[in-house]
């Protein structure tokens, strides 16, 4: 029983980390119409660079973290004005080809500066918190669940009371009647794909808290990201918010029952379910 | 010598991976299919072949089926079982529109790696199947060998071309064609959609088996879950995106490029320090030659001929 709740748990934080780091990419697919397979290389971009500051060079917690988050900010700014944006009108089908590509660019740039070997960020271990004699969860992990918590509730004012916010909506839902309404694109898509760069990155960070850095986690987490954006249909900000819950979940409880190995597959295997009986995930507009 | 054993290594390379590059563009130059798990079906046609030459499991094995057919059972076995994984595939997600095909694709490649490497009573694990026969490997010396083998699969490609450019060609090819431009018009003009798509992606599975077969069998020898990553599935689609797509010499001059690319940074000789570094640079070199190709060239090296079947009245 005590394994189920510690499972449950672990789940939980799973869902909250998913939950930024989808985020981004659903915001993306909702501006700019393409599913960007490389959003899971922001993450491990932001893990990285939260071990060159923190790690390599000994700088504090805080100042990491906001470094860490302001400059996978500017680098999704970056692949977006770089790779992007002069092929927007090439099309859908263009566009997720050329994600492939940068993803690939990154990861190798990532491999290539990191090495192959796998780090660990070693954040400061909290005390934890024993309930009836079993060691149920740190003080880490209630922190990854609040942090993920506080931005989301953030970028959601963000996105119902400020004006950018309301025209993100109004460009979501119909692009063109909303160019020729007079909101300005070039500086909605600056702001969309700096937001995507920093909740990519503060993702980034946390999974460095539960997990170790590897090479190809980038690739991991962009399974993952698609598999929380499909569950939650395609671009529906609210939907991701129950869909990561349900795929950290899935995951983290499922290898109870299928053999540890099948943790990532579990969460293709939503991926397949979901299209396979409703494809327009299953909290539509 | 050692250029000539490069080349001829390259060649089959070139070779097996061409006959991936020509079925890929059947199904994403000519359907736009877009299949971002390729791998999977190249991976099932290694192991299926593994399987059904492989001999029967001793007492200390892990795996539990080993038939030990003949050669060319393992390899039509291949194709045959390919083609049926993409019907059972392509039944419920072909109607899927275009990037959803992309994802489900993606994820089915995923998790059959993972079942690779835990179903270990099939597929033994992530050790996976090693001394794989080669066909007719008693028959001669092994110099002759790499250069029969060589020969045998440029047959097997030249073989892959014919037979898909025929299909291209024909009217078949010219509906997929269609499909490609306006999937709702080729439905109005009563062609049945769904069983074309279907068609052509059993029929180019089957050739993606066989390229399996024939890479597990005579150029590696042995299978394991490590060698079939999503990386395999991006060279694929890099190729024939680079190469030009709707246009089979355009895959396999694409797939030359990211072949020679690939196999000339592990042939020169680099400080060992460096070399484990040379693997993230060739990711940095592929992601670069694609992302400037779409930009810059969006149609490809070999632009696809563009054909009129009936000019005026």
């Amino acid at each position: 029983m005590a394994r189920l709740i510690q499972h449950i748990l672990f789940g939980t934080v799973t869902g909250s980390i998913l939950l930024l780091a989808s985020l981004g990419f659903t915001m993306v697919e909702r501006l700019d119409n393409f599913v960007n397979i490389s959003h899971g290389q922001l993450l491990a971009i932001g893990a990285y660079f939260m071990l060159l500051f923190y790690n390599i060079l000994g700088w504090g917690f805080i100042i990491s973290v906001v470094l860490t988050v302001f400059l996978t900010a500017l680098m999704g700014l970056l692949v977006y004005k770089a790779f992007f944006k002069p092929i927007l009108q090439f099309g859908t089908v263009t566009l997720i080809i050329t994600s492939a590509g940068v993803g690939t660019i990154l990861n190798g740039a990532i491999e290539y500066i990191g090495g192959p070997d796998v780090h660990a960020l070693n954040l400061p271990i909290f005390k934890i918190i024993k309930i009836g004699g079993f060691s149920l969860i740190s003080k880490d992990y209630i922190g990854i669940i609040i942090v993920s918590m506080v931005s989301i509730m953030l970028i959601r004012l963000f996105l119902q009371k400020t004006k950018m916010g309301k025209a993100f909506r109004a460009v979501s839902s119909n692009r063109v009647l909303a160019e020729t309404k007079g909101i300005n694109l070039g500086s909605l898509s600056t702001l969309v794909w700096l937001l995507a760069g920093g909740t990519a990155g503060l993702a980034g960070i946390l999974l460095g808290v539960v997990g170790s850095l590897t090479p190809d986690m980038g690739w991991n987490q962009t399974m993952f990201i698609m598999s929380v954006a499909v569950l939650g249909g395609l671009g529906n900000i609210y939907g991701i918010m129950i869909a990561s819950f349900i795929v950290g979940l899935t995951m983290d409880v499922g290898i109870l029952i299928f053999p540890s190995g099948y943790r990532p597959a579990l969460a293709f295997a939503i991926i397949i379910i979901v299209l396979l009986i409703k494809p327009e995930g299953i909290f539509e507009e | 010598m050692e250029w000539m054993n490069f080349l001829v290594g390259m060649g089959c390379l070139l070779s097996i991976y061409g006959i991936i590059a020509v079925a890929y563009n059947v199904q994403y130059g000519y359907t736009k299919m877009v299949n971002f798990g390729t791998v999977a079906w190249f991976a099932i046609g290694a192991y299926a072949y593994a399987i059904l030459t492989t001999h029967p499991p001793l007492p200390e094995d892990t795996y539990r089926f080993g038939f030990g057919f003949p050669i060319l059972v393992g390899i039509i076995g291949a194709g045959i079982i390919s083609g049926l994984v993409a019907f059972l595939i392509g039944l419920p997600t072909l109607k899927l529109k275009g990037h959803y095909f992309a994802i489900v694709t993606f994820a089915f490649a995923e998790i059959l790696r993972h079942m690779l490497i835990n179903e270990k009573w099939l597929t033994n694990g992530t050790v996976g199947f090693f001394a794989i026969r080669r066909p007719w490997v008693n028959l001669m010396s092994a110099n002759a060998y790499t250069y029969f083998s060589f020969f045998l699969m440029v047959v097997a490609l030249l073989l892959t071309y014919f037979l898909l450019n025929k299909i291209c060609k024909a009217p078949f090819g010219r509906v997929l064609k269609g499909i490609r431009e306006n999937d709702t018009v080729c439905l109005f003009l009563g062609k049945k959609v769904p069983s074309f798509k279907m068609k052509a992606f059993v029929i180019t599975s089957i050739f993606m088996g066989i390229a399996g077969s024939l890479y597990a069998s005579m150029y590696m020898t042995l299978v394991t879950p490590s060698m079939f990553t999503s990386m395999v599935s991006f060279l694929v689609l890099f190729a024939v995106v680079v190469g030009g797509k709707g246009n089979n010499k355009g895959a396999i001059l694409g797939m030359f490029l990211l072949i020679f690319a690939d196999q000339f940074t592990r042939f020169i000789e680099v400080p060992t320090s460096f070399a484990v570094r040379m693997s993230s640079i060739r990711g940095i070199i592929y992601g670069l030659i694609l992302v400037m190709v779409l930009r810059f060239l969006p149609r490809g090296i070999i632009k696809e001929k563009k054909v009129i079947y009936h000019e005026g009245r």
